[in-house]
This record gives C-alpha cells, structure tokens and sequence, in this order.
C-alpha cells in the first residue's frame, strides 16, 4: 500500500490489520489497515472480487455466522473492539444499506423506518415514535414525499424512495456510522442523484463508508478513496489527490479503465 | 481491449501532433524569411504561412471540442485526464505561438530594408534558432513523456531572457549613434514593451470574453469574425 494516508486523526472507526478468508485457500481481505475520517463520505473502490463488500461487511459483524470463515485482526468502534459489542449493539451504532432497497415488504412506511426498534423488542411511547420517524424521513428528504401515507406498505414507493426509506431506517437509531453497499446501482439517475445529495449532507451528523463499483460517484461525493485489488489495500488518500495523481501503478490502471 | 474512451484520446494526440508540426513548420518558415530568402521564394512561404495559420486554428477549435467530449462521455481520471487537460492548455500556447510568428514576419519586413544591420539580422536568426529548439524540445518531453527534455527549456527561458536583454543594449550600442540618441533609442524600446504588454492584456480580455460567452452558450467564437459593434 502506498503511504498516502497511514494515519487518521480522530477516526470513528479504525480497522488494523485485519484479514478475512471465506476458506483457508481462499483469502478476501487481507491485512487491511485504514482509519475512517469522521464526518466524510469515504469510498471504497476496486474490481468485482477485490474483497470491497467484504470489507464492509466485516466492520458489522455479518460473517458471525458463516461456518469456516476466518477473521483476524480488529476492528474499532471510537476506540472499543468491536468483538466486545454485541451485534445487536454494533447494528445500532453502525447502520448497513445494501445495492437493493430491502424495506420489509409487510410493514408500513411508517413502521419500517422503527423497524430497529420493533425487532429488537424496545417500546417507544408513541410520541417518541413518530418523532424518530418523522427526524429519520426528514433526514433523508423523504417525509414531504410520503407524510400523507405513512401507513401505505414500504414497498408502495418507488426504488428510489424505497432506498430512502432503507437510510432513513438505518438513522432510525442515531448510528456513528453508516456503510452503503452500492446503494445506487439499482436505481435510476434521478433516484441516484437524490441518494447522492443525500449523502453529501448527511455526512455533517454521520461517518459514511460507502462501497461503489461507479469511480465517477466515488470522484462525486467522497472525501476520502480506498482502492482495493485483490483483497490488499492497495492505495488510500484524499478524493481529489487519489482521482488525478494516483501513486500506486494498479490504482492508475483501474481509474483508466486497464482492468476492471 | 481498447475502449471508446482511449480510442477517442488516441485520436486527440494524433490530433495534437498534426498541430504541433505546424507550428515547426511555421518556425521554420519564419527561418527562412530572416535567412533573406529570395523574393520569389519569400512569396511561397508567405503564402504557405497563412494557410497554416488557418489550419492551427481550426486544429485548436476541433481539439478543443474533441476535449470536452471526452470529458462529458468518458468521465477521464488520473494520467487520462492530466493527459487532456495538459493537451488543452498546450494548444492555446500553441496556438499563440502560431500568432506570435505570424506577426513576427509582418513586422520584420516592415522594418527590413538596407540600414537593417546584419548584426541585427544574425541576432534575430540565433534567437529564433533557440526558441525553435524549445518548442520543439517541449513538444517531444510530452510526445515522449521525457522529463530532461521539458527541464531543460524551463531552464533554458531563463538564460534566453537575460540574452535578450544583453543583444538588445549590444546592437543599439553597436549602432554607433550619438549617447542621447542611444539613451532615446533605450526609452523607446522600454515603451515598446510597455505598450506590447498593455496589448497583450487587452488579448487575455478578449480571451476571456470569448470563454464567457462559451460558458453561456456553447458556441466557440475564436477565430471567428467578430460582430460590429457601436
């Protein structure tokens, strides 16, 4: 890795020296050591395979429970292991948005949003309730949208509304952090360009660490670029250094469309 | 695998080396006029001087069209869009120099005539023999990304100015003239200058108009015949 970024003054999130195999043959991730900038939109970027989604999914904990798969090294949460977290607490304090928008088909849009709240079995007085949904739907610039029908299926909004939906439902909880996996490769240009504004002004209150395989949204809204190749960090700097002076060879192939 | 996007960049440097070729040739030419070339001769490569001139400028409009193309539909990064732009701000300079050596040759046989010293004549002949080989050698550091080559006319602009200055006292020393006259002489060379860059500035004005008026409406207006105005 080039020694563009090798340290992050006051990181939400540090992740040292950490490796992921699926299979002891087969390593994901490997030695991956970066610290994210809180209160910027950091991408991560690379082929298909590179171990990016990996990456991300680690910092939440979602291999728990995949049989056989190998994890070492840590991963810190303002300065806490998150092995000491339980994943319950680790959800709340990082919220996960995946490519598709997932709202759960029977509830409400309302209920959706609290959907946290519901499935963790915590009771909220209703007044509580309607402020976190309306705060949540307002952050997302949905709730003109969709105020009228809060008690409408999750599902009745369009794909990009759905995905707002789906952020909504992760600051539902107040988290430090948000991880988007591609959150806009579903979605149409205008769906994308809400979710992009989006993201640009909710970094002021949250960290975003945000996968995509689209180098020009990287270059559009991150601050912050990580390449990865082959499951190493390959390179890691500022936005504007990384997308016109990249260091490493590979990072340069990659943005010029050498390998994809 | 070649994409659109290197293809459509390939033909941008191909492009841009067609350009560059011109403005030697036209240095070239413009050697052959302070080499007193014969009278017939000199018709020739007047001729051939201005229809060149018309084709550097249709070649930077074109590049610069061809630029923002790939811009808007390639989404260049990294040494694709270092490479672009560098090719960008070239062709302006270039496209300058073509101007420069246009109104070099209009002026020179303005002033040529038989009290025109050969001192004078050989001085104006180095000169542009060093300024010939910085372009060119500036041209080849980018066609073949060598370093050296682009130091060494960054460097070699530094002592061409200080020889400039020095030739110009020499040849008016060399005159012979009177020291009041020389004293004059040195004035009106200073005012020259002054009045040179006070134009120049006014050139840069209507640059930036012309950038404007892009910015509003798309449409690339240099080397176009400008509008009456009141």
């Amino acid at each position: 890795m080039s020694d563009l970024i090798k340290h992050i003054d006051d990181p939400v999130l540090e992740i040292r020296n950490l490796s992921v195999a699926y299979n002891k043959d087969k390593p994901a991730v490997t030695d991956v050591s970066a610290g994210i900038k809180k209160n910027k939109v950091t991408a991560i970027m690379g082929p298909s395979g590179c171990g990016k989604s990996t990456l991300l999914r680690a910092i939440n904990r979602m291999h728990d429970l995949y049989p056989n798969i190998d994890i070492n090294g840590d991963i810190l949460l303002n300065g806490e292991e998150t092995t000491n977290m339980s994943t319950i607490m680790l959800r709340r304090k990082i919220g996960m948005v995946f490519q598709r928008p997932n709202p759960f088909p029977t509830m409400s849009i309302h209920d959706n949003v609290i959907a946290g709240y519901k499935l963790n079995g915590i009771r909220l007085k209703k007044s509580d309730r309607n402020e976190i949904v309306e705060k949540s739907l307002r952050d997302v610039a949905l709730w003109d949208e969709v105020k009228d029908s809060l008690t409408k299926k999750g599902t009745f909004l369009s794909g990009g509304q759905q995905q707002r939906l789906c952020i909504a439902r992760a600051l539902a909880f107040r988290p430090d952090m948000i991880l988007l996996d591609e959150p806009t490769s579903a979605l149409d240009p205008v769906a994308t360009k809400k979710v992009e504004e989006l993201l640009t002004q909710l970094k002021e209150h949250y960290t975003i660490l945000l996968v995509t395989h689209n180098m020009s949204q990287a270059a559009r809204i991150s601050d912050y670029s990580m390449f990865m190749y082959l499951g190493e960090l390959i390179e890691y700097g500022k936005t504007k250094d990384m997308f016109i002076k990249p260091i490493d060879k590979r990072t340069e192939e990659y943005l010029t469309g050498k390998f994809s | 695998m070649t994409t659109n996007k290197d293809l459509a960049i390939q033909k941008i440097e191909k492009e841009f080396e067609k350009l560059s070729n011109l403005i030697l040739e036209q240095l070239r030419l413009l050697q052959k006029i302070l080499n007193k070339e014969e009278d017939a001769g000199r018709k020739k490569i007047m001729q051939k001087l201005v229809s060149n001139e018309d084709l550097i400028d249709k070649f930077e409009v074109q590049l610069d069209e061809k630029i923002v193309k790939v811009i808007v539909l390639h989404h260049p990064f990294a040494t694709d869009l270092r490479r672009l732009f560098a090719i960008y701000h070239m062709t302006i300079n270039l496209e300058r120099v073509g101007d420069l050596v246009v109104k070099i040759t209009n002026t020179y046989l303005e002033i040529e005539d038989s009290t025109m010293q050969d001192e004078s004549a050989s001085t104006l002949q180095n000169m542009l023999k060093i300024t010939s080989k910085m372009v060119n050698r500036a041209l080849l550091s980018f066609i073949n990304n060598d370093e050296e080559f682009a130091t060494w006319t960054i460097n070699k602009d530094m002592e061409f100015d200080e020889l400039n200055r020095k030739l110009l006292k020499k040849n008016i020393k060399s005159a012979g003239l009177p020291k009041e006259s020389q004293q004059v002489l040195n004035n009106l060379v200073d005012l020259r200058s002054i009045i040179s860059s006070l134009e120049r500035i006014g050139d840069h004005a209507t640059n930036i108009a012309e950038s404007s008026i892009y910015s509003m409406t798309g449409t690339i207006i240099r080397h176009q015949n400008p509008k009456t105005e009141n």
